[in-house]
């Protein structure tokens, strides 16, 4: 195997607050290699961003930590670099894209400008014209259409779906190595989501990006993903590959998410749900966090941490359940 | 995928929001007949030596006060002064007073304001008590003692209207960049490596803009008043030179005599203010349509 684009090992980052901390986001380690697309599913406050957000050095700085871990990134650790290292990685080699098109652009400038600003500021010596050409390249490369004539427009002439490309284009401009995308979907219609996946999918395979991809939407994940991380209260739950996430499922977790996938084909039944609510990340249960809602629980499920069980060579699962228990 | 170009307003091709703004703007009757009135008082205060027939210093204790006629259009006081000629020197001084000590409050507050509302944190906590400690000052007092420490010079009267004034500024200002720092195009602008002086001075300072412009043309009747004020007491301006504040000061003296010592500096005086006052009320609903009913 080559070496990962990507590397991360065993991230924790808590957050301080008077009433307590809360353990966001509680040893997550992964690899990505060049051209791939990782996906990490969970819920919501399940620490996906969190984790992106760390890698970056975004996190607010008042209350978070980051407590250890590792993030190989092109030969240098990304969480042991000074602020001024990272800024000029963040942007020029690792680009990111927001959940909400709507309010992600600044609505004061042409969208020339922000597409633009990424390059003034990471001094990649190109002339004015030379970053408007890329600019306009970038567009077309979203599928912008009359890119010429709608670069000097403002936000609020384009609509969410355009948006979100723009973003892509924002993201493209300095040609990153990696792509961090949250949810990038999710304030989008359904027709215009698949569209901006094939964006994604196509500048994957002519410009070898990976693409780190953070959703809660499964079939976002099977159509793009390669591997699949599954976070549960801040920890990594499952992961393996994309086959071996859909079709050997072990977590009662993961089972349970696969399951409340709606069908659109076969005969109409009750949608499943699974029963209760994420824990609060400030005050988690000794033993599983997901024991509470889940129906295999048994008694040392509450009280002893579950063990990572090795499934394969890329997939574990931290369950007390017996291997070739969870069958989805 | 379409461009729906047929029903949204008319928005050209790239109209920013600065273009709308001013579109409203102009169908605002009563804010652009403001705008020209103030153009209008701005230019002949600017070509006041050309304008006036007498000198604004030159006495005629023969002539004393007469009241406006052919030769002296408001009359003159009872030095013989020609009170229109005053009163355009006493626009000069002040609309620069308005303007000048406006801009530096405008300075002050929107640093003080921007830096403690983007860094956040301690600092701002500190420099907001700061602004809290000043605001409990009695500022009228201390720019009379600074006049009166520093002598009455005409530059010191800017600075220190200009730093009583920013204290406001700085609290919209501070409020304004809170709530756009959180903004998710803040975000992306950091997760795109955009240093932090850059990230306030291209996003967030335009999008603040519009409270600050408004904000500003709301200070500049308030420190002409403030300026007329202070010459009132006798400690802004001095004489030979006139501002609207030190004519009235005349005036009040000869008010049952001389009339039109008091009457004509105060027309002008208050055409300049409510005509600042509509204006700035035409950039509000120019600036923020959302915000008024």
């Amino acid at each position: 195997m080559t070496i990962p684009l990507l590397e991360v090992q065993d991230i924790r980052t808590y957050f301080y607050h008077q009433s307590g901390v809360s353990k966001a986001v509680d040893g997550i380690s992964f690899s990505l290699q060049k051209g791939k697309t990782l996906g990490i599913v969970g819920e919501s406050g399940s620490g996906k961003s969190v984790s992106m957000l760390s890698l970056l050095g975004l996190l607010p700085s008042s209350s978070a930590r980051i407590l250890s871990g590792q993030a190989w990134f092109q030969g240098v650790d990304l969480l042991q670099l000074p602020k001024e290292k990272l800024r000029q990685i963040r942007g020029k080699k690792i680009g990111m894209i927001f959940q909400d098109p709507m309010t992600s652009l600044n609505p004061y400038l042409q969208i020339s400008t922000q597409l633009m600003e990424a390059i003034t500021e990471h001094h990649l010596g190109m002339s004015r014209t030379e970053a408007h050409a890329k600019a306009l390249w970038a567009l077309e490369q979203v599928g912008i259409p009359e890119a010429a004539a709608r670069i000097h427009e403002y936000p609020h002439q384009f609509s969410g779906g355009m948006r979100q490309r723009v973003m892509i284009a924002m993201a493209l401009m300095t040609d990153p190595d990696l792509l961090i995308a949250d949810e990038p979907t999710t304030a989008l219609d359904v027709t215009i989501q698949a569209q901006i996946l094939a964006i994604l999918r196509r500048l994957q395979e002519k410009n070898g990006l990976s693409i780190i991809l953070i959703t809660h939407d499964l079939g976002v994940v099977a159509g793009m993903s390669d591997d699949v991380l599954v976070m549960y209260a801040g920890r990594p739950i499952e992961q393996g590959t994309v086959e071996e996430i859909f079709y050997q499922p072990h977590h009662p977790y993961t089972t349970g998410l696969l399951r409340s996938i709606p069908s659109a084909i076969g005969e109409k039944k009750s949608l499943y749900a699974i029963p209760g609510l994420p824990p609060d990340p400030a005050k988690l249960p000794p033993g599983c966090p997901f024991a509470p809602r889940c129906e295999h629980a048994m008694p040392i499920c509450t009280q002893k941490a579950p063990p990572r069980r090795e499934l394969s060579p890329s997939h574990f699962s931290l369950c007390h359940l017996e291997v070739n228990h969870g069958k989805g | 995928m379409t461009k729906t170009k047929m029903d949204s307003p008319p928005f050209e091709s790239g109209t920013s929001l600065w273009q709308d703004a001013f579109h409203r703007l102009k169908r605002n009757r009563m804010a652009m007949i403001s705008a020209i009135y103030l153009l209008l008082q701005s230019l002949v205060a600017i070509f006041a030596p050309y304008l006036a027939n007498f000198s604004y210093e030159t006495t005629d204790l023969l002539l004393g006060a007469v009241p406006p006629n052919g030769i002296h259009y408001f009359g003159t006081d009872d030095l013989g002064r020609d009170m229109f000629t005053r009163v355009l020197y006493g626009a000069r001084v002040s609309l620069m007073v308005g303007i000048l000590a406006t801009l530096v409050s405008v300075c002050i507050g929107v640093t003080y304001g921007a830096i403690s509302g983007y860094v956040g944190g301690r600092l701002d906590e500190v420099l907001m008590r700061g602004v809290e400690i000043l605001y409990a000052m009695p500022f009228t007092f201390f720019v009379i003692i600074l006049m009166v420490l520093l002598g009455r010079n005409i530059y010191l009267l800017f600075i220190g209207l200009g730093a009583v004034q920013w204290l406001t500024m700085a609290r919209i200002v501070r409020g304004q960049v809170v709530s756009i720092k959180n903004m998710e195009y803040i975000a992306a602008a950091r997760a795109m490596g955009v240093k932090n002086h850059m990230i306030l001075w291209r996003h967030v300072l335009p999008n603040i803009l519009s409270p600050v412009i408004i904000y500003t043309t709301l200070t500049i009747p308030g420190v002409i008043l403030e300026e007329a004020f202070l010459s009132f007491l006798g400690l802004g301006v001095q004489e030979p030179m006139s501002s609207w504040g030190t004519l009235i000061a005349d005036g009040v003296t000869a008010l049952e005599t001389y009339p039109w010592i008091i009457i004509f500096p105060c027309i002008t005086l208050m055409g300049a203010l409510v005509a600042l006052n509509f204006l700035g009320d035409g950039l509000r609903e120019a600036l923020d349509p959302k915000g008024t009913p």
